[in-house]
């Protein structure tokens, strides 16, 4: 295994290239299992990330070095996932982006499995989903209703319980 | 911007009740997504009746979640059809009303068979098309004997067949051909005078066409008699043309003739004589597309057939597999009379109703018995020890537990044994076998045992230690410690099917012993976490799973060759990425039907392979044909049928001239 300063390369899909430190690379177990796995030779030319683009990819470093001294996340702590007001400001901040750059944030996370990344990210749009009307929820998203009237009605009928739920607390 | 169906269900996971509500109301694919997450678990809800995408179907297949109803859309998608019928073959959920009783019987759920295409195609025996094979092999091997015997006037023949065997497997021995021959020695009947000073010991007239069932009898009865040293007699899959003047003789009215109609009766002769063919027992249906449904009212008066049998008693091999009118009489018959017997194949003879004696004293020297698919056995008793069988073969019988507890009794060399889907098979009659059986045993086949446990692998791996092949599919109450247990006690355990095992539950972990090539671990639906490890493993399959968070494949396990992870959801890039890198050896990857989302982010890792099958991926795109030009240049076999709506003519044709060596199948039948 090699030493702590070592770069990667690693190539984005529109054919960047960006040398980053290993230990930061590691905050990916996609890539950490490449590290680990394929030879040095095979990885000479550099790791390619077929569905990262160059701007996400930086995204995501900056996000990773900002985070690169934290404990690694608890598995499948069921409580923390589920709570959405825990955002540290910084995180935040980080997240105030077009939501096109925040749902290609979720796929790269997704795709490089960097844990952190994702749940911060699905619990920002979680925190926009929050609180609003389904009429509200598909402006935000700019969702088309795809649904006919009879469905819709239908649909109405089967989420009622949900808010009277909602009103007598959760 | 649409993500994923994954991720919208991690994302929802993390809402409220109300915002899950509200978000179900927005549009479809999120109500599906909500849905999913409702029957998670995660919120309860009191309704149940729920639209679901395919995409979601395949990931609640995996699940044990319950439903009620459910409503498919677009259509009906053949694969959510599909995946709704594994889900409703009894694994885990309800459905019935999608789960017939009859095909969970019938359907073999083995991973490794399975069409996914074609679900039912699984259903007829597996039986027939392995004969199939074995007849086209034959009749290439035979091709000399089988083509001289179509014309058996030909001086050729006899130079063919004084060889000692004579083999008419396809031929088509035409009146013509036969008339002449016979004339040549009709006081005899048909029995050539070479015959005479050079007999042939084997005889196989399987699958030969002949014009006339009356020529038939007198070619047999011929052969028969100046044969007394034949040993080996094949009439399996013979056909019989029945020429017009016979019809009268088959029972059928004068509008029901029609010169040449081919009336198939597998194997028919040996149970009829001249007598009960020329009288009206035997009736034909009418339904001429279903020819192999002709059936003898009443076949084989055993009067009849005694003194053919009787005559054949130096018989060594018998084979009657798929033959009409071959009843339990039959068996009891050829058993009781034919002392040489070595082999008797009866498979799929579907009128033997009850059931047989086998008595050592009558077949001293029997080593191989199958009768499986005979579905109507229900009964064998055992008079005395049949101390030579080494293999007995039958699948898919309704033997009762009382009378393979005698049989084992009576059978101490089994080394192979197939009791696939055999009713009485339980621990009882497991243990009976082992301890029989012991090192011995070689093979075994235990497929669709519902009432074994794991103890019946704790007897098993106690007394047989020299087991190679073992088949647990589908064996429902067998657990985890189960394997464990098998591989403890079976050093030499090279294959290993534990497909459609359900009560694999949780986290699995195998630690396959040095000596397992092959494992199936598809459809193991229960099982969460599966870590593979195993030094000279060869070949996984692991189909239609849930390749879980953790699921890896340990990196003792260098020499893996084939991986097959059909319909296994999720199957992301990232994890594909991660296991070519742990397996460097593998030469076969198999990811159909799988959700991956680009073959250019994981295939670099997979610059040694052979074949790749991405069947019915229909995220791909040239892109992904251009990634496996550019990184899998000793890529020799490229399946993706299914896609030709994704992937253009010109990038296929590119790619071939890159890799001029590469062939790609691009349609299911290829």
């Amino acid at each position: 295994m090699s030493g702590d300063h070592d770069m990667v390369k690693l190539i984005s899909s529109d054919g960047h290239t960006i040398e980053v430190p290993e230990d930061i690379v590691r905050k990916s177990q996609t890539l950490q299992n490449t590290l680990d796995d394929l030879a040095k030779d095979q990885l000479e030319n550099g790791i390619p990330l077929a569905n990262v683009t160059h701007a996400i990819l930086t995204k995501v470093v900056e996000w990773c070095t900002h985070h690169k001294d934290d404990p690694p996340p608890p598995e499948d702590d069921d409580a923390r996932t589920r709570r959405t007001d825990d955002i540290t400001p910084w995180d935040a901040d980080f997240c105030k982006v077009e939501q096109t750059v925040l749902f290609e944030l979720i796929l790269a996370a997704n795709y490089l499995d960097i844990k952190g990344l994702l749940d911060l990210c699905c619990k920002t749009v979680a925190n926009m989903i929050k609180g609003k009307s389904p009429e509200q929820i598909r402006q935000t998203f700019n969702i088309k209703n795809d649904f006919t009237p009879e469905e819709e009605e239908q649909v109405r009928k089967e989420n009622e319980w949900c808010e009277e739920a909602g009103s007598t607390g959760k | 911007m649409v993500l994923p169906d994954q991720l919208f269900i991690h994302i929802f996971g993390m809402l409220d009740g109300p915002a899950l509500a509200a978000v179900a109301r927005t549009c479809t694919l999120w109500r599906a997504a909500a849905t999913y997450v409702a029957l998670e678990g995660r919120i309860q809800l009191p309704s149940r009746l729920w639209i679901l995408t395919e995409e979601l179907l395949q990931m609640y297949v995996t699940r044990d979640v319950e439903l009620d109803v459910v409503r498919v859309t677009p259509g009906n998608n053949p694969l959510a059809t599909y995946a709704l019928e594994k889900k409703a073959m009894g694994w885990s959920g309800p459905l019935d009303s999608l789960a017939e009783a009859e095909n969970s019987r019938q359907m073999e759920l083995d991973g490794s068979k399975l069409e996914l295409r074609h679900p039912y195609t699984a259903v007829e025996s597996g039986s027939s098309s392995t004969t199939d094979d074995e007849e086209h092999e034959e009749a290439e091997a035979s091709g000399e004997a089988a083509s001289a015997a179509s014309t058996l006037s030909d001086s050729s023949v006899l130079s063919a067949s004084r060889t000692g065997d004579a083999c008419m497997s396809h031929s088509s021995l035409s009146t013509s051909s036969l008339s002449s021959a016979s004339s040549s020695s009709s006081s005899e009947g048909w029995s050539p005078s070479w015959w005479k000073t050079d007999p042939p010991t084997r005889l196989a007239l399987q699958g030969a066409t002949l014009m006339d069932t009356a020529e038939l009898l007198t070619l047999l009865e011929g052969v028969v008699a100046s044969l007394a040293s034949l040993e080996v007699l094949d009439l399996s899959r013979l056909n019989v043309y029945v020429a017009d003047a016979t019809g009268e003789a088959f029972g059928l009215s004068p509008e029901d003739r029609r010169p040449q109609r081919e009336l198939t009766m597998h194997g028919g002769p040996l149970s009829m004589s001249a007598t009960s063919l020329l009288s009206d027992e035997v009736a034909a249906t009418r339904d001429y597309s279903m020819l192999n449904t002709y059936r003898l009212t009443e076949p084989a008066g055993v009067a009849s057939l005694l003194p053919l049998v009787a005559s054949l008693s130096s018989l060594t091999e018998l084979n009657l597999t798929r033959c009409l009118g071959v009843t339990e009489v039959t068996l009891a018959v050829v058993l009781s009379n034919m002392s040489r017997l070595r082999v008797l194949r009866a498979a799929t003879c579907l009128e033997v109703v009850g059931g047989f004696t086998l008595d050592g004293a009558a077949t001293p020297e029997l080593e191989i018995l199958d009768v499986s698919h005979c579905y109507d056995l229900t009964f064998v008793s055992m008079r005395a020890p049949l101390t030579r069988l080494r293999e007995l073969h039958m699948v898919a019988t309704h033997v009762p537990e009382i009378d393979l507890l005698a049989m084992f009794k009576g059978m101490p060399r089994l080394e192979v044994v197939n009791l696939a889907r055999v009713a009485g098979v339980s621990n009882k009659a497991v243990f009976a076998m082992a301890v029989a059986a012991g090192s011995r045993l070689r093979k075994l086949h235990l497929d669709g045992a519902t009432s074994i446990t794991t103890l019946a692998c704790r007897h098993l791996a106690s007394q047989c230690d020299g087991i190679r092949w073992l088949s647990l599919n589908a064996c429902p109450l067998v657990e985890f410690t189960g394997v464990e247990e098998v591989f403890d006690g079976m050093p030499e355990l090279e294959t290993l099917d534990v497909g459609s095992c359900v009560g694999f539950v949780g986290d699995v972990a195998v630690m396959a012993p040095a000596s397992l090539r092959t494992l199936n671990l598809s459809h193991c639906v229960n099982a969460r976490f599966v870590t593979v490890s195993g030094r000279s493993l060869r070949k996984l399959l692991f189909r239609s799973n849930e390749l879980s968070k953790k699921f890896s494949i340990n990196l003792k396990t260098p020499v893996l060759e084939e991986l097959d992870l059909t319909l296994a959801a999720p199957c992301t890039d990232a994890r594909l990425l991660a296991i070519g890198g742990r397996c460097p050896n593998l030469r076969t990857l198999i990811i159909s039907s799988t959700r991956f989302s680009s073959l250019g982010s994981f295939l670099f890792a997979y610059q040694k392979l052979r074949r790749l099958d991405i069947n019915q991926c229909f995220q791909c795109s040239d892109e992904s044909l251009w990634a496996v030009a550019r990184w899998c240049e000793k890529l020799e076999v490229l399946s993706m049928w299914g896609l030709d709506q994704r992937i253009s003519e010109i990038t296929v044709a590119e790619v071939r001239q890159t890799l001029p060596e590469l062939r790609i199948v691009r349609s299911a039948f290829d």
